[in-house]
């Protein structure tokens, strides 16, 4: 019905690329953490971005850590509430895991939300994006 | 340790800004014309101003079959699938009442604790019934059929039914192929149906206070085999009703008029919004934000929210919701992934096993469609608001504290002006057309009829 018009905002934090906000969200979108180590967190839309309001699968690669409990979640901060799904989680590889079952049911500003246990205990990498009606 | 991306943050105040609402063109916000709408408020008319077909129904292979539909259409209408002789379906979805009622709370056999919702429409929806506890239309069929407060009736008596009444056998054949014999009544007594099942002890027998009902104790005296021949025969004529009613839709209004008018460039189309439409249409999309959960063609996300209505006034009504909806599906055998289904994948069946049931989802509702409510009256899951007027100042005030989970915290009170509040129903009011009746069912609206 509605293909969102998601935004890689994570990948444009680290690129810093300002003016890409509001282009589709096929690209891959990075993670880091506040140790500022190399390690890092990808989050790719394997289906091309996140539709609203219809479920979609993302998938999220690890660099230079070997992550373990793995969750992956996602809410709206400004509405107080999270997705009306709970995804499944499937771990495809030791750094490669898939969350199934996503859903971003109201256009609005997402967080998705990766959490993981590493050798430095437990960290979580938040990827934000934007989701709206596809008016295209 | 939580990542902080503030510089992303920043940057993201862009994306938000992007999609605020358009800047109002004069000092009442209202736009003179259409002319005056910005590009994204013509975009969303365009892109919701159309009616949407159906859902596919993948689980029931009868969905678009007209002889099913002609067969469910029957049964609809049908008297004797209730207790007292009286009721069918249509007594709470009455083509004379939008397909609804318009009481305030649904009354069967005895009186039930939410509002019954409009049919028209209904194979829109991803979910059914307010809390969703049914996954389709078929599925959602056979509990007013057999709940004690609504028709009272049994899946036994609609197996029989099917069978016996001379202009429905013909239909049921074609539907099950060559037709069974329930006569002797040892085996298959007149009246039967399962006792309910629990999501706690979803593998439980009856309990004692359960086969105190005769219907109850005479399903639970029957042999496996010949429960699940009743089954496989009730379910067809849930998919059958599934199937009529899957044909039922509210006809197109004048703001459908208005959106193929634009995208026509056809001026007499474009006409038909009125000023005070068009300033409910820029409302509807802006300051009121409507559209966060009424969008799309169908004018609702099929989803679930907690508007907060239920507060310490009626707290002894107070109905959980989306969560207990999610426990029911789960164990319901009558479900998408269970053995009447006609596509248990999980392909077909993802939204049972990624639905939640979290903290944030308790006194959460269904959002029901906008399109044909005014004839719908009254509105909200419990019937509260008598008028448009009434759910618009709601909104407006956001009255009460919810004392049932919370409200959603996007919900803040708009604090709309007597004008507003007007256009607003306005802008509503052009989301209807003509009322759908019971011969129009048999006609095409829109081309979606494929009877």
């Amino acid at each position: 019905m509605n293909q969102a018009r998601a935004v890689p905002v994570g990948l444009l934090g680290f690129a810093g690329l300002a003016l890409l906000v509001g282009s589709s969200c096929s690209m891959p979108s990075l993670g880091g953490t506040d140790s500022g180590r190399a390690s890092a967190v990808r989050l790719e839309y394997p289906d091309g971005g996140a539709p609203l309001n219809q479920h979609f699968t993302i998938e999220v690669f690890f660099q230079g850590i070997a992550p373990v409990d793995v969750a992956i979640d996602a809410d709206m901060p400004a509405h107080g509430h999270g997705m009306l799904t709970q995804p499944a989680v499937e771990a495809v590889g030791p750094l490669h895991y898939r969350a199934h079952g996503m859903l971003f049911h109201m256009p609005g500003d997402w967080v998705t939300t990766i959490q993981y246990k590493s050798d430095q205990g437990p960290e979580v990498v938040d990827f934000p994006v934007t989701i709206d009606f596809d008016l295209e | 340790m939580r990542t902080a991306f503030v510089l992303i943050w920043v940057l993201c105040i862009g994306a938000v800004q992007q999609h605020a609402p358009a800047p109002l063109s004069g000092p009442s916000g209202a736009p003179a014309s259409y002319r005056d709408l910005t590009e994204r408020e013509l975009a969303l008319a365009k892109a919701f101003g159309k009616l949407p077909s159906a859902l596919p129904s993948p689980t029931n292979s009868l969905a678009d079959s007209p002889v099913a539909a002609r067969l469910g259409e029957r049964l609809f209408f049908d008297p004797r699938l209730s207790a007292n002789g009286n009721l069918s379906c249509a007594s709470c979805h009455d083509p004379e009442h939008g397909w609804a009622d318009g009481r305030q709370l649904a009354l069967g056999i005895a009186q039930l604790d939410v509002h019954s919702p409009s049919v028209l429409g209904s194979g829109w929806n991803f979910w059914q019934f307010w809390d969703g506890r049914a996954d389709s239309l078929w599925t959602q069929a056979i509990e007013p059929i057999e709940s004690p407060l609504e028709l009272g009736g049994s899946r036994m008596e609609l197996a029989r039914l099917v069978l016996f009444a001379p202009e429905l056998r013909g239909d049921m054949r074609t539907l099950f192929g060559e037709l069974p014999d329930l006569s002797d009544e040892a085996r298959f007594p007149r009246r039967a149906r399962p006792w309910p099942v629990s999501p706690e002890e979803p593998f439980r027998g009856p309990t004692k206070e359960e086969l105190l009902d005769p219907a109850v104790a005479a399903w639970a005296s029957m042999a496996k085999e010949d429960q699940a021949l009743v089954n496989r025969l009730a379910v067809v004529a849930t998919k059958s009703i599934a199937a009529f009613e899957r044909t039922l839709f509210p006809q197109p209004g004048s703001f459908d008029r208005f959106a193929k008018g634009l995208t026509d460039g056809d001026e007499e189309g474009i006409a038909a919004l009125g000023a005070d439409e068009l300033y409910g249409w820029r409302l509807f999309a802006g300051k009121a934000n409507c559209i966060s959960c009424h969008f799309g063609p169908s004018f609702s996300d099929g989803r679930f929210h907690n508007l907060g209505l239920q507060t310490n006034d009626d707290a002894a009504l107070a109905i959980e919701g989306r969560p207990s909806g999610v426990r029911r599906l789960r164990v319901d055998p009558w479900n998408g992934r269970g053995a009447f289904s006609d596509d248990t994948s999980w392909e077909a069946n993802g939204k049972i096993l990624y639905a939640a049931t979290g903290e944030h989802l308790v006194g959460a509702f269904k959002t029901p469609s906008l399109r044909g409510v005014v004839h719908t009256a009254p509105y909200g899951h419990d019937g509260r608001f008598a008028s448009l007027a009434e759910v618009v100042n709601f909104y407006s005030d956001l009255p009460g504290e919810s004392t049932v989970g919370h409200r959603e915290e996007t919900l803040q009170p708009l604090g709309l002006s007597p004008q507003e509040r007007k256009a607003l129903v306005a802008f509503l009011g052009s989301l209807s057309g003509p009322a759908t009746t019971r011969a129009d069912a048999e006609e095409p609206i829109d081309g979606h009829l494929k009877r």
